[in-house]
């Protein structure tokens, strides 16, 4: 079983329709795909459809044993893809994890319990800096940032890097990628160039600027269901074949 | 089979509306896919790939798909029409490998054929999630009767509305069925799976006197060799001349080792008429072999030696048609079915107890017969050497065979495992001796077609094969003293006196 984090210690950058739309990929090749929302807004959940856990706080229980989690598991409308919906007492991780022993590899624990039913986990991560990032950090196989290409989004993810170095974690593990590219812009094209540059590993496929992703909130299901034969479904498929050929070799 | 789900048969067809109707609020059901497809369950004259919970089905006369009954997941699937009975008929693929685990020589036929109507329904709830799926079948085997059949599927994390979907549609008093899949409602809309026999049972007891059971026997085993008649004249492949033949000869061999306990007269009419079934189908057996070891011979050959075996190969697959047909033409006379027709009435006669043995019970007599059969080999095969001539190695082979017959015919009145082991290690030298034989006969056959051909490319071929034949020939004869002697020696007849021996006393 292989873990794939999106990532982002940025809002709004694209995570979640990534997550959404890898997810879909990759159970369409055949993967027994679990896409688990760790946000506590639950914006990949909702693109599913899928609601929240009735119970106030089974945040507290989300770490103890993975059973717990298999609990919460539901079925998507898709073969071979299910959710883990986020839920709002998410939020409070970070205390929890504190609170735990082993407080870096919590989540990694937690994980194992699933090999034998799925092929693939994807983490649908909340845009923050903190404990629950670590744990995160050390689960995941591969770390997709999705990075705008801008000024900003560059600074963020040169952060990420610095941050990665510093604790020293495997910066191999990061896969920056581009969202959001809007070629009529001349920052985007410069900025990607330069970035390029800058990180080899940037994958060659990037997702463009696309109304299409944006209505993924009113049709509430990946873009392939609505908009097929769009740029954007493409890119996204393209985007797992690269990503798929990248899980197989870590 | 998954147990996680509900399986119904419906009386009545089942649309849209009527489902909504029945549906309570939020949930509603909307048609994701419909299909109208016809279908073909192929199998082979056994059920192999039933009986190894397979289905193979052919949508639409064009299109072979391979599923597990348990999920009715796809295995393999590939292009084929009716054309394609065999494996090797296939383009090479996943499909074409597990058929020739599968059914190996065997073509697969219609057992079933029939129209399937599928739809696939997702019940949504209020976020328009999909909670639950139904799929509704239609199987219309000929244009009388249909059958109908609705599956319900839980999604994982929505039981409570498994549950309530599932209740709705209590309303409809649907009759639940056993088992979900698609071979489950094949069961349901009047598909026979009947396993032919081709080792029959005897159900021998000990004390049963022998005249009685040996025709039992012979009687069970004819009748076998009948049921592979009709797929020997539809020529659907070549292992019913194969079992036919294979239940002749133990007949035959059956009748020969008992003949004291059968009157003499009855003995020789018996063999008579045996022998001239067997060889009936001989020489169409002889070819089949050949023409089925297609690409064993022509790997035994450089590549420019290919051409004049493709040569040889046409003129025997012409003899075959030749032959075939003579066989057809034999087994659909009356003439053949006066001939068995007497052959089974005569063993199914009476007992006329005249025979030496015709009232010795069977257990103890097959015993008897079994201890002399490998004492015979043990003698015959020892007096065999390197030097000694074929012959001597053909005619062991054929003591074997009888030995094998026997085991094979009385084995159920014997424990199996230590039975089993004693095959086992006859099968070893049988294996070797058979080889042996079997190039000696393939080089023969060789030679005839030899005579019948002036063409330079086709005898370079002919006499090409025939010398490696030759080599593999001597090859197997330097293993036969050894194997003999693994056979023969002290352990081994151990074994069969503990075995044997108890039983002709009677225990």
């Amino acid at each position: 079983m292989k873990v794939l984090a999106c990532y982002s210690m940025k809002g709004g950058v694209g995570k979640s329709a990534s997550a959404v739309n890898l997810a879909y990929w990759a159970a369409r090749s055949g993967q027994r795909t679990l896409l688990i929302d760790l946000d506590a807004q639950g914006a990949s959940s909702f693109y599913f459809r899928v609601r929240p856990a009735a119970q106030k706080n089974w945040s507290k229980r989300f770490f103890k044993a993975y059973e717990q989690l298999l609990k919460q598991i539901k079925a998507s409308d898709f073969d071979k893809l299910d959710i883990l919906p986020g839920h709002l007492s998410f939020r409070n991780f970070d205390i929890l994890l504190q609170q735990l022993g082993k407080s870096k590899k919590r989540l990694q624990q937690a994980l194992k319990g699933l090999k034998t039913e799925y092929d693939l986990v994807i983490l649908d991560c909340p845009p923050s800096i903190s404990q629950l990032a670590e744990n995160i950090f050390n689960a995941a196989d591969l770390v997709l940032v999705p990075v705008i290409p801008t000024t900003l989004s560059e600074r963020t993810f040169v952060e990420l890097n610095r941050f990665f170095k510093q604790e020293d974690y495997n910066r191999n593990k990061l896969i920056p990628f581009f969202t959001m590219v809007d070629g009529r812009k001349q920052l985007h094209r410069e900025t990607a160039v330069s970035m390029r540059k800058n990180y080899k590993r940037f994958l060659r496929n990037a997702i463009p600027f696309s109304t299409d992703v944006e209505k993924m909130g009113r049709h509430r299901a990946p873009v392939d269901c609505f908009a097929r034969s769009r740029q954007a479904n493409k890119a996204y498929q393209a985007l797992w074949q690269e990503v798929d050929c990248l899980l197989r070799e870590s | 089979m998954k147990k996680d789900r509900q399986n119904w048969q419906l009386k009545e067809p089942l649309a849209l509306e009527q489902i909504n109707g029945l549906l309570p609020d939020p949930y509603r059901a909307v048609q994701e896919t419909a299909e109208d497809n016809k279908l073909e369950l192929l199998d082979d004259f056994d059920w192999s790939l039933w009986q190894a919970g397979l289905l193979l089905l052919r949508r639409n006369n064009d299109r072979l798909s391979l599923r597990r009954q348990q999920d009715d997941s796809e295995l393999a699937a590939a292009a084929g029409g009716s054309e394609s009975r065999f494996w090797w008929q296939l383009e090479a693929g996943e499909l074409a490998d597990r058929l020739r685990e599968q059914v190996a020589v065997r073509a697969f036929v219609p057992k079933f054929s029939c129209r399937l109507q599928q739809r696939r329904l997702a019940i949504l709830n209020a976020d328009e999630k999909t909670v639950v799926r139904l799929r509704i079948d239609a199987i219309d085997p000929a244009d009388d009767e249909c059958y109908r059949f609705a599956e319900l599927l839980p999604l994982r994390g929505y039981q409570r509305d498994y549950a309530a979907v599932g209740k709705a549609l209590e309303a409809l008093a649907p009759q639940p069925l056993p088992e979900s899949g698609l071979a489950a409602q094949l069961l349901a809309s009047g598909l026979k799976v009947e396993f032919p026999v081709s080792k029959p049972s005897f159900d021998l007891v000990p004390a049963e006197p022998a005249e009685s059971a040996v025709t039992r026997m012979a009687v069970k085993m004819l009748q076998v060799a009948r049921h592979q008649e009709q797929g020997i004249i539809d020529d659907i492949d070549t292992e019913f001349v194969h079992q036919y033949r294979v239940n002749i000869r133990k007949t035959r061999s059956l009748i020969s080792l008992f003949r004291k306990s059968l009157d003499s007269a009855r003995y020789r009419m018996l063999k008579t008429e045996l022998k001239a079934l067997g060889s009936l189908t001989n020489e169409l057996r002889d070819l089949d072999v050949f023409l089925l070891d297609h690409d064993y011979y022509r790997d035994l050959l450089p590549e420019n030696l290919w051409p004049g075996l493709e040569q040889l190969f046409r003129r025997i697959r012409r003899r075959r048609n030749t032959v075939f047909c003579r066989v057809k033409e034999a087994l659909s006379s009356d003439a053949y079915l006066e001939q068995i027709s007497t052959l089974l009435r005569d063993l199914q006669k009476p007992p006329e107890l005249t025979g030496k043995q015709a009232n010795q019970p069977i257990k103890s007599l097959a015993c008897k017969k079994i201890l002399q059969q490998y004492r015979a080999i043990q003698v015959d095969g020892g007096a065999i050497a390197a030097q000694t001539p074929d012959e001597a190695v053909h005619e062991l082979r054929i003591e074997c065979k009888k030995l094998r017959y026997l085991l094979e015919l009385f084995a159920e009145l014997f424990p199996k495992k230590e039975l089993k082991q004693l095959v086992k290690e006859l099968k070893g030298l049988q294996d070797n001796l058979g080889r042996f034989n079997d190039f000696s006969v393939q080089q023969e056959f060789l030679q005839h077609f030899a005579q019948g051909t002036r063409a330079p490319e086709q005898l370079a071929s002919i006499h090409g094969l025939a010398a490696v034949l030759h080599n593999k020939q001597r090859y197997e004869r330097s293993l036969v003293v050894d194997s003999i002697g693994g056979f023969i020696q002290g352990s081994i007849d151990q074994e069969f006196q503990q075995l044997f021996s108890k039983g002709k006393a009677g225990s």
